[in-house]
C-alpha cells in the first residue's frame, strides 16, 4: 500500500527526495505534536508533495547551525534534522555545533536521515557515535513504511498522542549472555584488574548505573538461548560464590544498532519507531581483588573468551538529565580507588555535552594505575611514563586537559608526565579537594561534585563541599543481592528534607546516586 | 486442546504452573516489571507471593544486611515493608497486571495483631485481589517473637485459629513453617489443628558468619536466615516428613508448598517428589533473573519426555 501521489522509489533529484521524506516525517511528527518551525529552502523543492516554501519559516533560527534541513518543535523541546548527504566531514561540524550551542532547548537530540537502511550502516561505521547528538538516525523506507501505515489508519496529521510517561523513559533490565573480551592485571602488584567484555545484545547503560555479573563461565552450550540448560546450572554449583556481583561501568564502547530500547526513551513516540541510534555492548570494569572476597577473586580468573551472564542497566539513569536540568557550568568527579571507575564513565558523557571537568583521582600510587598492555604476571613490573595509566589517559580521552586532573597518593610516588607536577598531591584526596577548593577562587560559579570511594573520604567531602556552598552527589556501593530493588540488602540510611524520619534506602533501586546531604554517614 | 501439565490446585486455587515466588524475593507491588523478560517471568508463575507485610510500617534492620556464604546466602533484612495501609492504597493494587493469584504474606507481635492485620486485609482489599493469606510463624529476624510462634506448636495452633477465624474461606490460609526445630511435624500438626488451608516450608535455617578481618559477625542483626541451595536437602526432607506423617499432606487434603534452595528444574521436581504440590522460588531468582522461566521449561520437557503430569509426580518419592 502507498499514499496516493507518491513515488515508490527513490530518485536521483535530491531535492524532490528530501521533500518527499520532510511530507511524510510530518505526518509522524503531528502525531507527536511537533510542528515544523524552520526549513533551509536550499534543501528542498518547493511545490513538491504539498510542500509549499513560502507559508513555512525559511528564516534560520540563531541557534540552528547552517545545513541543519528543518526544526521542529513541540512546547519548548526541538527536534534538528539533517540529511546525510553532506559528507562525514560536514555532519561532524554540524553535529558538533548542535553541541556546542545546546543549551537544554534542544530534545538532546539531532536526528540524521539517509537514503536506505544499507546507507545507515555504512554511515554508523564511518562516523564516531558520539559525534552526533545523541546519536539518531532514520532511513527513508523507514519514515515511509510509518507514514503509509499511519495514512492507512486514518492519520492525517491532526491527531494527537497520550502525554509521555514514565513507562515510556524506564529502560528494561535485561540478563544477556557476554563473552570477555579482556581480563589484565592493573598496577604493581596486580590487586586490580580492569575486564571487558562484548554483551550479545547491546543495552544502553547510562553513567550511575550499574550491572551485575557472574564471577565464573558458563557452559559453552547455554551461551545464546534465553532459556538455558541444566548443564548452566551444574556450572554455577561449583564454584564457591553463588550470587551475582554489582560493578559500576568503567567504559563503555559501540558498536551496534539496537532499536528495541528507542520506544522507552523520552523520544516523541511516533518518531520513535523510526528511529536508530547505538547502544553500547562492549563494557569495561575495573576492580579490586579483595583479600578476602570471593567473587572477586573468581572474576581475576576469568580468561578471554569466557562467557558470563550480564544483568543490567541497574538503577536510576537521571544524573545527566538532572545535571542538564539544574544548569551546572562545572562539575568535579572526585574518587578514590576503584571509586574512580564509575566516575570516568560520568565524564565521559559530561564531555560528551561539552562540560567542564575538573577529576580528582585518589590512589595508593601512581604507579598502581599503570599498565601494559600484554598481559603480565603483574609481580615485578616497573612502569615508565609511556605505559597506559588507566583513569589519567581515559580522561585524557575524553578531551579533558592534563591540568583538569589531579592526583593524591598515598606516600611519595613516582611522577606522571601526562599531568603537571602541580596537581599532584602526598596525602587524602579529600584534602587535595579542600586545598583546590580554597586555592581556587571558584565561588562565583555553578558547580556539582560527584565523589564515589571509600565512605571515609565521602563522608569528608560531604562536610568539605557543604563548607563551600557546593551540592554533592555521591555513587554508593554495597553489598548486593538481588540489584533490582525487591531484595532489600543493599540500603543506605537516608533522610530527605522535609521527612520527619530516616530510613532505608535501596542503594540498587532508589540510587546509586544520593544527595550527600540525604544520607546519614556512620 | 493439550492439557496442561504443569497445572495444580491447592484446594480450590488453580495455578497453571507450579512454581510461585518466594515470599521477600519479588517485592511488594509490581517490581518484577521493570525486567525485560517479566512478561516470560509471569508466563512462568502459578502465583505470586508478595514481601511480608505487618501492621505498621517497619524500617528494618541495620546494614550489613546480607552476605553470602558457600552456596547460600545469610540474611536479615527484618521485615522493612511500608505497613498494610500503604501496602493496600499504592502496592497491592499494582499486582493486578501480573493476573496470577497473589498471596500475601504477613507477620505480627502478637496473636491478635496476626488476626488484626489478616481480617484487615481482606475487609480493605477493595478489588479481590488477595487469593491466600501466609502466615509467617517463622521469621528469623524478627527478635524472639518470630522464632517463639514458629518453634511452639501451642502459639502456632493459636495463630493460625485467629486468622483462620477472622478471615474464614474466602482466601486461603497458608502457614509458613520455620526448620528451625527439631521435629517439623509438630508445628505442622498444630497448623492444621489450627485450620490451615495449605502448609509452606521451609522459611531460612538460623545462622551467623563472621568477618574474620574484623573478629566480628557480618551482619548488622549478629544472626540471619539461611537461604539458597545450601539448605535445600534440609527443605526436601521436611516436606518428606510432613508428607509421610501427616494422614492431611499424603491424602492433600492439607497441601505443602515446597521451598528452600531451589534452583534447578530438578530441585523443584525434588520437592514436587517429596510431597511438595507446589513450590517457591526466591534466592536462585537473585541469581539469574530467567530462572523461573528456565525451570518451568525444564519441568515441563521432564513431564513431556516421562508422559505424566505434576500432579501425579506429587509424593511419587513415598513409592506409592
Amino acid at each position: 500500500m502507498g499514499i496516493k501521489g507518491y513515488p515508490a522509489g527513490i530518485s536521483a533529484n535530491i531535492l524532490n527526495d528530501n521533500s518527499l521524506c520532510l511530507s511524510l516525517l510530518r505526518i509522524i511528527l503531528s502525531i507527536d505534536k511537533y510542528r515544523i518551525i524552520y526549513i533551509d529552502p536550499c534543501q528542498f523543492k518547493d511545490d513538491a508533495f504539498g510542500l509549499n516554501l513560502r507559508e513555512m519559516n525559511c528564516l534560520r533560527p540563531m541557534d540552528t547551525p547552517e545545513g541543519v534541513a528543518f526544526v521542529a518543535q513541540h512546547d519548548k523541546k526541538k527536534l534538528l534534522f539533517c540529511f546525510g548527504d553532506q559528507g562525514p566531514a560536514r555532519l561532524s561540524e554540524i553535529a558538533n555545533m548542535i553541541r556546542d550551542s545546546d543549551k537544554g532547548q534542544f530534545d538532546s537530540i539531532g536526528i540524521m536521515i539517509v537514503r536506505d537502511e544499507a546507507g545507515m550502516k555504512d554511515r554508523r561505521r564511518v562516523s564516531k557515535a558520539d559525534e552526533w547528538p545523541r546519536g539518531f538516525f532514520s532511513c527513508f523506507e523507514e519514515i515511509r513504511r510509518k507514514a503509509e501505515e499511519l495514512t492507512a489508519k486514518g492519520h492525517s496529521g491532526r491527531h494527537t498522542c497520550a502525554p509521555l510517561t514514565e513507562s515510556h523513559m524506564r529502560t528494561s533490565i535485561m540478563s544477556v549472555m557476554a563473552e570477555v573480551k579482556e581480563n589484565i592485571p592493573v598496577g604493581e602488584n596486580g590487586g586490580h584488574y580492569k575486564l571487558r567484555f562484548q554483551t550479545a545484545r547491546s543495552f544502553n547503560v547510562t553513567p550511575g548505573q550499574f550491572i551485575m555479573t557472574d564471577t565464573t563461565p558458563r557452559g559453552q552450550d547455554t551461551i545464546a538461548g534465553p532459556v538455558a540448560l541444566e548443564s548452566m546450572n551444574f556450572s554455577r554449583i561449583a564454584p564457591r560464590s553463588y550470587l551475582k556481583r554489582p560493578f559500576g561501568i568503567h567504559r563503555s564502547f559501540y558498536r551496534h544498532f539496537d532499536k528495541d530500547y528507542l520506544q522507552k526513551l523520552s523520544l516523541p513516540p511516533a518518531l520513535a519507531t523510526v528511529l536508530h541510534t547505538v547502544f553500547p555492548d562492549e563494557f569495561e570494569i575495573f576492580y579490586k581483588v579483595l583479600t578476602n572476597g570471593v567473587g572477586t577473586k573468581e572474576l581475576s580468573g576469568l580468561k578471554k573468551g569466557a562467557r558470563i551472564q550480564i544483568v543490567g542497566p541497574l538503577g536510576k539513569d537521571r544524573i545527566i538529565r538532572e545535571i542538564r536540568d539544574e544548569a551546572v557550568e562545572e562539575i568535579h568527579v572526585i574518587g578514590g580507588g576503584v571509586g574512580m571507575a564509575p566516575l570516568i564513565f560520568m565524564v565521559q558523557a559530561l564531555r560528551y555535552y561539552s562540560y567542564n571537568v575538573k577529576a580528582f583521582i585518589g590512589t595508593e600510587k601512581i604507579s598502581m594505575l599503570k599498565y601494559k598492555r600484554e598481559a603480565f604476571d603483574g609481580l615485578d613490573a616497573t612502569f615508565t611514563d609511556e605505559d597506559p595509566a588507566i583513569y589519567i589517559d581515559d580522561l585524557l580521552e575524553t578531551g579533558l586537559k592534563g591540568e583538569d586532573i589531579y592526583v593524591s597518593s598515598a606516600g611519595p610516588g613516582s611522577s606522571c608526565a601526562k599531568i603537571p607536577e602541580n596537581n599532584l598531591y602526598e596525602g587524602f584526596v579529600s584534602d587535595q579537594y579542600n586545598k583546590y577548593l580554597r586555592d581556587a577562587s571558584a565561588g562565583r560559579k555553578k558547580i556539582l561534585a560527584l565523589a564515589c570511594g571509600p565512605t571515609g573520604m565521602m563522608k569528608a567531602l560531604a562536610s568539605i563541599t557543604g563548607g563551600y556552598g557546593i551540592p554533592l552527589k555521591v555513587l554508593m556501593e554495597k553489598r548486593m543481592a538481588c540489584g533490582i530493588g525487591v531484595c532489600l540488602s543493599c540500603v543506605c540510611e537516608t533522610k530527605k528534607p522535609g521527612e520527619a524520619e530516616s530510613k532505608y534506602s535501596r542503594v540498587c533501586a532508589d540510587g546509586p546516586i544520593f544527595n550527600a546531604s540525604e544520607i546519614i554517614w556512620q | 486442546m493439550a492439557i496442561n501439565k504443569l497445572k495444580v490446585t491447592l484446594k480450590h486455587l488453580r495455578l497453571k504452573t507450579p512454581l510461585m515466588t518466594a515470599s521477600g524475593t519479588a517485592g511488594h507491588g509490581d517490581e518484577l516489571t521493570v525486567l525485560d523478560n517479566y512478561q516470560e517471568i509471569l508466563g512462568a508463575l502459578g502465583a505470586f507471593v508478595t514481601k511480608g507485610i505487618t501492621f505498621k510500617p517497619r524500617k528494618g534492620n541495620p546494614k550489613i544486611r546480607v552476605i553470602e556464604t558457600r552456596m547460600g546466602l545469610l540474611n536479615s533484612i527484618g521485615l522493612q515493608n511500608s505497613g498494610v495501609k500503604v501496602f493496600l492504597k499504592d502496592e497491592l493494587p499494582l499486582t493486578l497486571q501480573y493476573k496470577l493469584p497473589i498471596i500475601v504474606n504477613i507477620s505480627a507481635d502478637t496473636v491478635e495483631e496476626f488476626g488484626e492485620l489478616a481480617a484487615y486485609l481482606i475487609d480493605n482489599d477493595v478489588n479481590s485481589i488477595i487469593s491466600g493469606i501466609e502466615i509467617n510463624v517463622s521469621c528469623p529476624n524478627l527478635g524472639e517473637h518470630g522464632s517463639i510462634f514458629g518453634t511452639d506448636p501451642k502459639a502456632v495452633e493459636r495463630v493460625v485459629g485467629t486468622v483462620k477465624k477472622r478471615v474464614g474461606d474466602k482466601v486461603l490460609v497458608i502457614t509458613k513453617l520455620t526448620p528451625n526445630v527439631t521435629d517439623i511435624t509438630g508445628p505442622a500438626k498444630a497448623a492444621i489443628a489450627g485450620g490451615t488451608d495449605v502448609l509452606s516450608m521451609i522459611n531460612t535455617l538460623r545462622g551467623i558468619a563472621i568477618d574474620t578481618t574484623n573478629c566480628r559477625p557480618f551482619l548488622g542483626n549478629i544472626s540471619g536466615g539461611l537461604s539458597g541451595p545450601a539448605i535445600k536437602p534440609v527443605g526436601v526432607f521436611m516436606v518428606y516428613e510432613c508428607y509421610k506423617k501427616i494422614p492431611e499432606c499424603m491424602n492433600k487434603s492439607v497441601p505443602i508448598i515446597g521451598i528452600g534452595g531451589i534452583s534447578t528444574y530438578s530441585d523443584a521436581l525434588e520437592y514436587i517428589m517429596a510431597g511438595a504440590t507446589a513450590v517457591g522460588i526466591g534466592t536462585a531468582w537473585f541469581v539469574n533473573p530467567r530462572i523461573f522461566e528456565e525451570i518451568a521449561k525444564g519441568i515441563s520437557d521432564y513431564l513431556g519426555n516421562n508422559n505424566t503430569t505434576v500432579e501425579e509426580l506429587v509424593g511419587k518419592a513415598h513409592g506409592h
